[in-house]
This record gives structure tokens, C-alpha cells and sequence, in this order.
């Protein structure tokens, strides 16, 4: 499966290199390595800038909203369709294919939609969640140069000018390709990773650090500096705080944690609640 | 020269653009976007979840199959794949009531719930329902949860997922799991709603 076809796009002025793809990602034919290898340098520059800390940008954000108060009481519907809007189901599905394809992966798409800044966070999310998606999905493909923003906004343009003409994709799949992409959604593997020995056992007195971190975490600000004793272990789990920009074998033990709900709220807790919470190592301290 | 209208809101244009451009790249095609869109569609929602109560009020073994590993307990009558890697099934009882959030986005159990309702993944739900979920519950969903019943609520933060196996009602003796899985309600299974009552379910 390693045919190499060259093709000349004049119209778009780039010289396109198709190749089977050989990435882990499930394997559905070509893809135009040339375009991204064209852009290699621009590519580096957005390596080297994950190590810049604002690069990551601050995202301990909105997002993170446990605790906050002023949202108002919870706009519960008893039904409503899988998808109000078409747009909806097709940015899923892209963002769906852009993690089949090893594009992205969860917490590097959790980081891209923490990303987009706290007033849009919220004021878009009353239009719609899947807000968050396609402006987690755009960025993503332009940040790893599979356009560029111009060509975005470009493309935005022709198509509300009404001068976008549909036009066949650049190649087909085979159905087989497709159904094993939605058979890979079905099929299950184990979280559980090599890594560390476990610090903490079940049963123990922990408390979460104070931390205030300027890249990806899921460490809720309101069990910061809280005092919880660990409910169960996981094993060792891929850890986000690392393997958000890059995926790695990067795992650290993972525990459920119980906080009491006086413990997180005093006086405006009760003493019969209790609130669980999935937290790495990293995140606590021994009591 | 005809006027344009312009048929596309922003978010439509948007969607279409990236969609397009990822055509012309070779990374997709229409058919593969519209096969995903029905696998949410179609392929996940909560008659899965619904079955798996239903299984667990009926037969005691299975029940404890969930209370130990819900991940392969639930593999076994197909329901597993992307958002169940690892699942865990958290029952409610006369002395417990679980509900179930995710504060930092929308995790969710996907093969046995479907998509999450916009509810779910509101700020309103997702800030309140750690702090004050007898409150949030008795305004919101009308669900009392008694003073001399515990609540736990479930912070869905890592890879892992949470469901909530409600009580099974009263006035079902005798009913077969395929009877009983018109109770359990996507909500009850939330931890927002107790399963319906066998009054409850329209014919």
C-alpha cells in the first residue's frame, strides 16, 4: 500500500505528494504529506513555541467552572435531538476523524477548546457546545499546518458569498476503510499504562496541591488545596498535563478521591454529601 | 446582477470550510463525515444503558458483574468502545442517591447514553451540581433526595466514566428486563431522575 502518485494542482498552485499513510492512526490511504512538509519550518516554529510558557497559553480557565455561581438555574430540557443544527454533527464527526487520524487525541482537543478564550467560552456555548469544537478543530488544523488561517477565512468567505462550489473530494475511500474506522469506535482498549508504583493506597489522608498552572490540567480549581482520602486506585493513566501537545507513554497513577462536601464548601456544605473527583499523583500530597 | 442571500449562518460556513478544505487534502470525504454523524445518530444512545439496568434489576449476577467491572459487564452485552474504555456503575440505593458531572467540560458514557443532552454540558449544570446537588436537583429536576439519603456526586475528570444504576421501581414484580427497560430513563441514569414508574411510561 506504499503508492506514490505525484499530481500537479494548478489551480491551487502546490505540487502534492500522495503516499498510503504509515502513521499508527487507522490507515485510510492518502494523505498530502508534501503540503505539511512545505510548511516544515513554519512546523517548528510550532514545536519549539510548546516549550515557550505563553505558548500554552493560560487555559486554567472558564472551563474550569466547579464552584462559580451566577450561571443561573440549569436550562434542563427532558428532550432534545442529538444534533439541533446540522453543522453540529458534521464538526463532531470531523473532530471524530481528526482523532482516528492521530491528528489530535482528547486532552489535546480539550486544550485547543480551553483555548479559546473565557468570554467566548461561555457567550458561544449558549449558541451551542459544539461551538467549542469547531474552534478547538480549526485551530488545531491550522496550528498543525493542514491549512493555513488564510485559507480558512478565505474558504468562510466564498462560502457565505455564495461563490463556493462543490466539487468532488480529492479521493474517495472505500467503504471497508470507513466501516473500519467505525468499528475501531466500538472496540475497547484498557486506559492502563506501565508506569510508577503507586505512592498512595486506598484508605489514605491526601491533599491536592495548591498549583495555578498555565498549560492543560485536570485538577478542578475547587478541590485545590483540599484535604480527600483516596476511594480507589486506577493503575497508571496517561497523563494530560504532559501528553497534551504530545502523545507519550507519559502514565502516572491514577485515584478516585472523596471530599467531603464541608470539607470543600464549610459552612456552605452539608456534612452528608460527599463529592468524588479522578486525580493523577501529581496533583496530591500525603496529608 | 441578482442579490445574494447568503444561506449560511457563521457557524454552518465555518463547519463547511474546514470540511472542504479537508477534502481537498485528502483527509476525509462527505461519505466518511455522514458515517460518523449516523454512528452518533444511530449506533450510541441510552437504550444501551437502558438494557444494562434492566439486566442488573433481573438477574443478581450480572449485577454484581457490573458493581466489580461495569467495563467488561457491559462489553458483554456490546456496548463498549470510545467513552467506556473504563466505566464504573455506581448504584443508588435506599440510604444512597449518585449523580453524575463532568465541572471541567462533557465527558460522558457515550456507547450506553448517547450523546450528552446541552443541559449536561452547561456552566449551569457543571458549576452548581458539585456545591449543591440536593438544590440543584430539587429546582432543576425536581428530584428530592431526602435528608437521610447520602449524595455522591461523581466529577467525571479522567478517562473513566460513571453511570448511575437507579432503584428499580416498585409495582414491577414479575416484569421481564425487556418490560422494565421502558422505566430507565437517560436521566435516571444521569443520577438527575429516579426511573420512571410503571404509571409514568406512556404506552
Amino acid at each position: 500500500m506504499n503508492k506514490l502518485t505525484l499530481i500537479h494542482r494548478g489551480s491551487t498552485n502546490y505540487v502534492t505528494l500522495i503516499t498510503a499513510s504509515t502513521t499508527s492512526a487507522v490507515d485510510l490511504g492518502g494523505f498530502c504529506w508534501e503540503y505539511r512538509n512545505r510548511n516544515a519550518e513554519r512546523r517548528a516554529t510550532v514545536a519549539s513555541n510548546a516549550d515557550r510558557p505563553d505558548w500554552r497559553s493560560e487555559v486554567d480557565g472558564i472551563h474550569d467552572c466547579g464552584g462559580m455561581t451566577g450561571y443561573g438555574p440549569v436550562p434542563y430540557q427532558k428532550t432534545e435531538p442529538f444534533f439541533y443544527h446540522e453543522w453540529e454533527g458534521r464538526t463532531l464527526s470531523i473532530l471524530t476523524w481528526m482523532h482516528l487520524k492521530g491528528i489530535s487525541w482528547w486532552d489535546k482537543s480539550r486544550f485547543y477548546r480551553e483555548m479559546m478564550g473565557n468570554e467566548s467560552y461561555v457567550n458561544e456555548l449558549r449558541d451551542s457546545y459544539y461551538t467549542h469544537w469547531l474552534s478547538a478543530a480549526e485551530r488545531i488544523l491550522v496550528s498543525d499546518c493542514y491549512f493555513t488561517e488564510e485559507e480558512r477565512k478565505h474558504r468562510v468567505e466564498e462560502i457565505l458569498d455564495g461563490r463556493y462550489v462543490d466539487r468532488p473530494p480529492y479521493q474517495e475511500f472505500d467503504e471497508s476503510q470507513i466501516q473500519e474506522a467505525i468499528d475501531r469506535m466500538h472496540t475497547p482498549h484498557s486506559l492502563k499504562r506501565e508506569g510508577p508504583e503507586p505512592e498512595f493506597t486506598i484508605g489514605d489522608e491526601v491533599v491536592v496541591k495548591n498549583m495555578n498552572p498555565l498549560g492543560h490540567s485536570r485538577c478542578p480549581k475547587f478541590v485545590r488545596a483540599r484535604t480527600g482520602r483516596i476511594s480507589t486506585y486506577h493503575g497508571c493513566q496517561l497523563y494530560p498535563e504532559t501528553t497534551y501537545l504530545e502523545l507519550s507513554d507519559d502514565a502516572r497513577p491514577l485515584y478516585t478521591v472523596e471530599f467531603t462536601s464541608r470539607e470543600l464548601w464549610g459552612e456552605d456544605g452539608n456534612d452528608r454529601d460527599t463529592v468524588y473527583v479522578d486525580l493523577w499523583e501529581p496533583y496530591l500530597v500525603a496529608a | 446582477m441578482s442579490e445574494h442571500v447568503n444561506k449560511y449562518t457563521e457557524y454552518e460556513a465555518r463547519t463547511k470550510a474546514i470540511e472542504t478544505l479537508l477534502y481537498e487534502r485528502g483527509l476525509i470525504t462527505p461519505a466518511a463525515v455522514d458515517r460518523v454523524v449516523s454512528y452518533y445518530e444511530n449506533d450510541v444512545g441510552p437504550m444501551g444503558g437502558a438494557r444494562i439496568v434492566a439486566k442488573a434489576w433481573t438477574d443478581p449476577e450480572y449485577a454484581d458483574w457490573l458493581k466489580r467491572d461495569a467495563t467488561a459487564a457491559m462489553a458483554d452485552m456490546g456496548y463498549a468502545g470510545e467513552q467506556a474504555h473504563e466505566i464504573e456503575a455506581v448504584f443508588n440505593d435506599s440510604s444512597t442517591h449518585h449523580v453524575v458531572v463532568c465541572t471541567l467540560c462533557s465527558c460522558y458514557p457515550w456507547p450506553i447514553l448517547g450523546l450528552p443532552p446541552a443541559w449536561y454540558k452547561s456552566m449551569e449544570y457543571r458549576s452548581r451540581v458539585v456545591v449543591d446537588p440536593r438544590g440543584v436537583l430539587k429546582r432543576d429536576f425536581s428530584l428530592d433526595v431526602p435528608d437521610d439519603v447520602d449524595l455522591k456526586v461523581w466529577d467525571s475528570s479522567s478517562e473513566r466514566r460513571y453511570v448511575v444504576v437507579p432503584e428499580r421501581p416498585e409495582g414491577t414484580e414479575g416484569w421481564s428486563a425487556e418490560q422494565l427497560t421502558k422505566l430507565v430513563s437517560r436521566d435516571s441514569m444521569i443520577g438527575v431522575a429516579h426511573a420512571l414508574k410503571p404509571e409514568e411510561v406512556v404506552a
